[in-house]
Order: C-alpha cells, then sequence, then structure tokens
C-alpha cells in the first residue's frame, strides 16, 4: 500500500513539475506585459510558479487525504 | 476506543488526559451525515467556512502593513502588491477568497433554502446563517473602501447616500458609518475597525453557533427524499471528503489569485468629479440594478425609500422563513416557498447579469 501510493505521489508531482515546466514556456512570451496600469505584478513565470507550487502541495495533500479517506470508507464498511 | 500510534500518540494521551478528546471523538464518530442524491449541497457550508478562515489569515497579514489614513491608505496598498515578498498573492487571496466566500455561502444558503433545511428543530440554523450573511456582506462594504483608490471612494459615497433616505435610522445610521458629511478619515477609521474588529467578533460568534448547531441537530433531509445509502460516520469518512474539497478549493482560489491578480486603480481624489459607471460588487448589483429601474417617484413615494422598505421587509421576512413556512413544518412539501427561492435565484442572477452589461 505504501508503495503503491509512493509511486502515485511521484507520478504526481512528475505530472505537476510537467504542467509548471508548460506554464513557465508559455509564460516567457508574455512576461513583461504589465497587468494594470500603475502596478507591475511579478512578471505572468513568477505568477505561474506560485500556482505550480501551490497546486503541487495541495494536490499532493488532497491526494493523501482522499487515500486515507478511501482507507476509512473500507474500515466503516 | 483506538488510540493513534506513530509519533503522535505520546502527544494524544497527553492532552487527552486534559481534554475530553476521548469524549469529542466518540461523539463525533457516532454523528452521520445522510447520503442521497442531494447530499453534494452538504459541502458548501464547510467551504463558505475555509474561505472564512482564509480571509482571517490573510487579513491579519495584510493588517501588518496596512495603514488606514486617506494619506497612507492608498500607499500601503501599493507597497504590499509591489515592495512586500509575496504580498501581491496575500492581498489577492484575500479579495477573491471574499469573493468566493459569498459566493459559496449565496449557494449554501439557497439549497438550505430548496431543501427546507430550516424545517423544525433547525429554525436557529437558519437564522444564525442569514445573520452572516448579513455580517459577511457587511464585510464586503466595509472592505470596499480600505484601498482608498477612486473606484472605493466613489462606489462608497455613493453606496452610502442609498440607505439614507431610510426613515428614523437612515440617516443616523450612514453618519454613524462615516463619522462626518464627507467620506475621510473617520470613515476610514470606522471601516477599518468594523472590518477587522467588529464583523469578525461578531461573525465568530454567530460561526460557533451555527456550527455546535449542526454538530448537534445534524443535516437535514429534504422532504420526500430517501437515503440512497447508509449514512456517513461524520468523524473521519465525512470529515475526508469536507478536507478534500477545501483543498480544491484552495486550488481554485490560487488559480484565480495568480491568473488574475488583484489590482488596484489611481488614488482616491475627493475633490475629483466621480468617474464614469461607477458599479458596486457584483454581490451589491442587484440592489443597484433595482434602484436603477425604480423611477424617482412612485405613487408619490420616494423610488429608494420604496426599494429600500422593500428590501428592508424582504431580508426581515427571509430572516423569519421557518416560522411562516407552516407545510414544511408539518414535515410536508411546501412548493410556494420552493418557487420563491427559484424566483428570487432568477431574480438576482438577472439583476447583476443585466447591471453588469449595461
Amino acid at each position: 500500500m505504501v508503495k503503491r501510493v509512493g509511486l502515485l505521489l511521484i507520478l504526481f508531482l512528475n505530472l505537476s513539475a510537467g504542467i509548471a515546466q508548460d506554464s513557465l514556456k508559455r509564460a516567457n512570451a508574455i512576461q513583461t506585459q504589465p497587468i494594470e496600469k500603475g502596478v507591475n505584478f511579478p512578471v505572468f513565470e513568477d505568477r505561474m510558479t506560485v500556482l505550480a507550487i501551490g497546486i503541487i502541495a495541495v494536490g499532493g495533500l488532497a491526494f493523501l487525504l482522499s487515500t486515507k479517506r478511501r482507507r476509512a470508507d473500507r474500515w466503516s464498511e | 476506543m483506538n488510540l493513534p500510534s506513530g509519533y503522535s500518540a505520546k502527544v494524544y494521551v497527553w492532552l487527552n488526559e486534559r481534554l475530553p478528546l476521548d469524549a469529542v471523538k466518540e461523539y463525533l464518530s457516532k454523528k452521520t451525515v445522510p447520503q442521497h442524491k442531494h447530499s453534494m449541497w452538504y459541502y458548501f457550508g464547510g467551504l463558505t467556512l475555509f474561505f472564512f478562515v482564509v480571509q482571517l489569515v490573510t487579513g491579519i497579514l495584510l493588517s501588518l502593513y496596512y495603514k488606514p489614513t486617506p494619506e497612507h491608505a492608498y500607499e500601503s496598498v501599493k507597497l504590499i502588491i509591489t515592495q512586500v515578498e509575496y504580498g501581491w498573492l496575500i492581498r489577492s487571496l484575500h479579495s477573491w477568497s471574499a469573493n468566493l466566500m459569498i459566493a459559496m455561502l449565496f449557494i449554501h444558503m439557497f439549497s438550505a433554502f430548496l431543501m427546507k433545511a430550516y424545517r423544525k428543530p433547525r429554525e436557529l440554523m437558519w437564522v444564525t446563517g442569514v445573520l452572516l450573511l448579513f455580517l459577511v456582506l457587511g464585510f464586503g462594504f466595509t472592505g470596499y473602501l480600505l484601498p482608498w483608490d477612486t473606484m472605493a471612494y466613489f462606489a462608497t459615497l455613493i453606496g452610502t447616500e442609498v440607505p439614507k433616505t431610510m426613515p428614523l435610522i437612515g440617516s443616523y445610521g450612514v453618519g454613524l458609518l462615516k463619522g462626518g458629511e464627507e467620506i475621510g478619515a473617520e470613515t476610514l477609521t470606522r471601516m477599518y475597525s468594523i472590518h477587522i474588529i467588529i464583523l469578525p467578533l461578531l461573525t465568530i460568534v454567530i460561526i460557533s453557533l451555527h456550527v455546535i448547531l449542526n454538530q448537534v441537530l445534524g443535516s437535514s433531509i429534504p422532504v420526500g427524499i430517501k437515503e440512497a445509502r447508509k449514512p456517513l460516520t461524520f468523524f473521519p469518512n465525512f470529515l475526508y471528503r469536507d478536507l478534500i474539497s477545501w483543498c480544491l478549493g484552495f486550488i481554485a482560489l490560487l488559480t484565480l489569485a495568480t491568473m488574475y491578480p488583484w489590482s488596484i486603480g489611481d488614488k482616491a481624489d475627493p475633490l475629483a468629479s466621480a468617474p464614469v459607471g461607477i458599479k458596486p460588487e457584483w454581490y451589491f448589483l442587484p440592489l443597484y440594478q433595482t434602484l436603477r429601474i425604480v423611477p424617482s417617484s412612485v405613487v408619490g413615494i420616494n423610488g429608494e425609500l420604496l426599494v429600500n422598505g422593500v428590501v428592508g421587509l424582504a431580508s426581515l421576512l427571509w430572516l423569519m422563513i421557518p416560522f411562516v413556512d407552516f407545510r414544511s413544518r408539518k414535515e410536508q412539501k411546501s412548493s410556494i416557498f420552493t418557487a420563491i427561492g427559484i424566483l428570487l435565484i432568477l431574480y438576482l442572477v438577472a439583476m447583476i447579469i443585466l447591471a453588469s452589461t449595461t
């Protein structure tokens, strides 16, 4: 069970990293574009990195909770 | 009762000797959540709570840099966005989670209304829920002025004019909120105090009551709906599902906050004329659009006064729904109230679309 969860987690992290890389590639094209007059937010690239890290962290947590939920469901059956 | 294993066991045992952890766990493991075709709506209450917690955390972080004076408010927000590490993200999370919290609250409230979840013995759950809606709208109104940009200033200026027509309390209430005739330093200080002290305290008290009532009374099953499967145990089965929905909610929030970071306009100039096309936030658009539609005088009555009166009465009626829906009280289907709920949803959506597009 632990191995299976570990493998799935690695797969998930790989996928997330892939998505993050893709985001960074797309970001390069428009990174100098200001979002709103007067205030320039961090470039698109940096914001997408934050998003990718967030998705990996919270998505990973959701995945772990999901495995725990399945185990809890099996227990109560 | 099984004790947790691993490193946390000692901590659990230590705490359990001092707090009634076993008793709480025992209680929650006996509490169940019904499972039927409308069960998915049960998650929206938890999501509203989650976004409120995000509001508290990000709000505390913002308050470390924000300065509630007309001279410094705008600059402090600009500093947060441009200079403070991840300040743009914290502000975006705060603003977007406010909107998501209100959206989740509306979904939760209307789903509870259509499922008649306010039936005996859950009347007080409904009353506390509607009070939370008023408080949350208060958060939106008081928080809007804080960045002190042009839009915030003039929207608040217009927004505080609307309740003035209400007899007896109107002008007094507005005066209390503004602290004078103009929107100025006193208004900003008062809005800030209400936003970060008064409203959070009231909200935490009423949320606690709402959640305790939910734990004691459990979730309601709609009239005529049969449970499809055996009910879920709250702890841990439903709680895991709730936590997963929170994770998904956070991912949605983070996506919005990073893809569409919350911006700030030009600094407010009270001497300048109001820019064209000022509109309030989406949750105030139905009221705004209704005021636009209703003529200034209806059969000799001031239009604004009429709208305020009708909205005030409707809000009171909304609060008292469990006590006036007699059929639901007898566990019978009440089609009239279902129709009222659907018409109200359609009206709100239509007014939001109309106000946004015209």
